[in-house]
């Protein structure tokens, strides 16, 4: 694929805070049309899940909509009346009714790169898909978790009640999935970084060092007005109960980001690159080491910020991933509370402990393991290879 | 505009009060010096913003 330029990209991703909705030209489906139609998209394993849930949706469908809404007023044809609180690049929040509409800013010819790493894959594939809306897949995936979590009894917050597709020029430019949600309220717009700045960072961990002593500085970032050993404990428990059902959220969506405490609960969101693995009564070992790997690549890229510095400037390359992981092993409470988790249904399930203590070191030697582990704590090769932080992606889910 | 007194300061303020951090100062300094030639991000960036540009 033909590198995406994230100097083209980025000045699409910030959206205004309130914003005006439009009615656009299209279709409205009802969940079990859509299921109908496009249910093609998932393996046939996950179809099951699916058929298995059918009842979950109305079979008239949701009456919310005559016809879709979008933010972007160049392929509007009229201004509604009601209007959206931004989330995120591509999606929003219609406060007043709890209906959150996921890919309603189509904008035609704009590609935004997508990650995936495939199962028993070490290295992550890139793809481009249309900016601001879901693919057909991406919509199929959400309904999919939505059911998974039904069905094996995880808590979900957001039900999907229709589906929008938009019609551009006679082209489809994609589809929004309309969902009920109490809240948006993201965990992430409580996150506690004391205020530092990657200098400050740096100069205590290496004061600390010289003079041997340790300052009150906690080990990792927390979230302001939420327990750690309660965040690590509940998200540590949902993810293994996830994982241990077959259900892995992938690369983009395991995200810090979507995090969400609803009601004294903890919540995750965003399942649009979802994918549900048929789980064997023995695993082989090919499935172990692969099973490990999308478990902990999934883990660090969700795992709150290690306020730790790591000098691996006189380390050669292949002892910078060990060094990072037994920092990150060390003050994690999110890996310490999942791996209690997952080894409990390891020895529930009479699998072998120790092939999978195997297979998770053998993990961090893995290609894309060094360059995940590389985000989790500041080190000099992730300030040295990073791109300038005006060419992020990153934009706020939260209000 | 005149930056406020580094927060790691203050760290050492409540748990090291006795501790002379003067001699530890230039050893700091090179070493921020030696990343900052080496990086495209100003390591006086808030590390919120850097780590949340990096998700």
């Amino acid at each position: 694929m033909a590198k995406l330029k994230r100097e083209k990209i980025v000045p699409h991703l910030k959206q205004k805070k309130v914003l005006a909705l439009y009615r656009a030209a299209g279709k409205v489906f009802s969940i079990q049309d859509f299921i109908k139609k496009f249910s093609s998209t998932l393996a046939p394993h996950e179809r099951v899940t699916i058929a298995e849930s059918l009842k979950l949706f109305p079979a008239q469908g949701s009456r919310l909509f005559a016809h879709p809404l979008t933010s972007n007023p160049g392929i509007g044809i009229s201004r509604e009346r009601s209007s959206a609180i931004a989330i995120g690049s591509r999606s929003a929040f219609i406060t007043k009714r709890h209906i959150k509409l996921k890919g309603c800013r189509p904008i035609p010819d704009l590609h935004f790169p997508h990650e995936q790493l495939d199962f028993g894959a070490q290295e992550m594939l890139t793809q481009k898909i249309q900016f601001g809306s879901l693919t057909a897949e991406n919509t199929m995936r959400e309904i999919l978790a939505f059911c998974f979590f039904k069905k094996h009894g995880i808590r979900v917050l957001h039900a999907p009640v229709a589906v929008f597709e938009y019609v551009f020029k006679n082209r489809s430019l994609g589809f929004c999935l309309v969902s009920l949600s109490p809240t948006e309220t993201r965990l992430e717009a409580d996150e506690d970084y004391f205020g530092l700045s990657i200098a400050d960072l740096l100069s205590i961990r290496l004061v600390e060092k010289e003079l041997g002593v340790k300052s009150s500085l906690p080990a990792e970032v927390g979230f302001k007005g939420v327990g750690q050993w309660w965040y690590a404990n509940e998200k540590g428990k949902l993810l293994v109960s996830m994982n241990f059902n077959g259900g892995f959220r992938g690369i983009l969506n395991s995200n810090l980001g979507n995090d969400l405490v609803h009601q004294r609960k903890l919540y995750i969101c965003d399942f649009d690159t979802f994918r549900v693995l048929k789980m064997p009564t023995k695993p082989s070992e090919k499935f172990i080491c692969g099973f490990c790997l999308w478990s902990i690549i999934e883990l660090l890229k969700s795992s709150p910020f290690i306020l730790e510095y790591a000098d691996t400037r006189k380390l050669a390359q292949s002892r910078i991933s060990a060094e990072l992981w037994s920092i990150y092993k060390k003050n994690s409470s999110l890996w310490q509370s999942y791996h209690g988790y997952f080894f409990a249904e390891v020895r529930k399930r009479g699998w072998s402990v120790q092939k999978f203590e195997k297979a998770i070191e053998h993990v961090a030697s893995s290609k894309v393991f060094s360059e995940m582990i590389l985000d989790n704590l500041l080190n000099p090769k992730l300030l040295a290879e990073t791109y300038k932080p005006e060419l992020s992606f990153y934009v706020p889910q939260f209000m | 505009m005149k930056r406020k007194r580094p927060i790691w300061r203050k760290f050492f303020e409540k748990t090291l009060a006795r501790v002379d951090l003067k001699p530890i100062e230039p050893i700091v300094s090179q070493h921020i010096h030696t990343l900052q030639k080496q990086s495209v991000v100003d390591p006086r960036m808030s590390l919120k913003d850097f780590v949340r540009a990096r998700r």
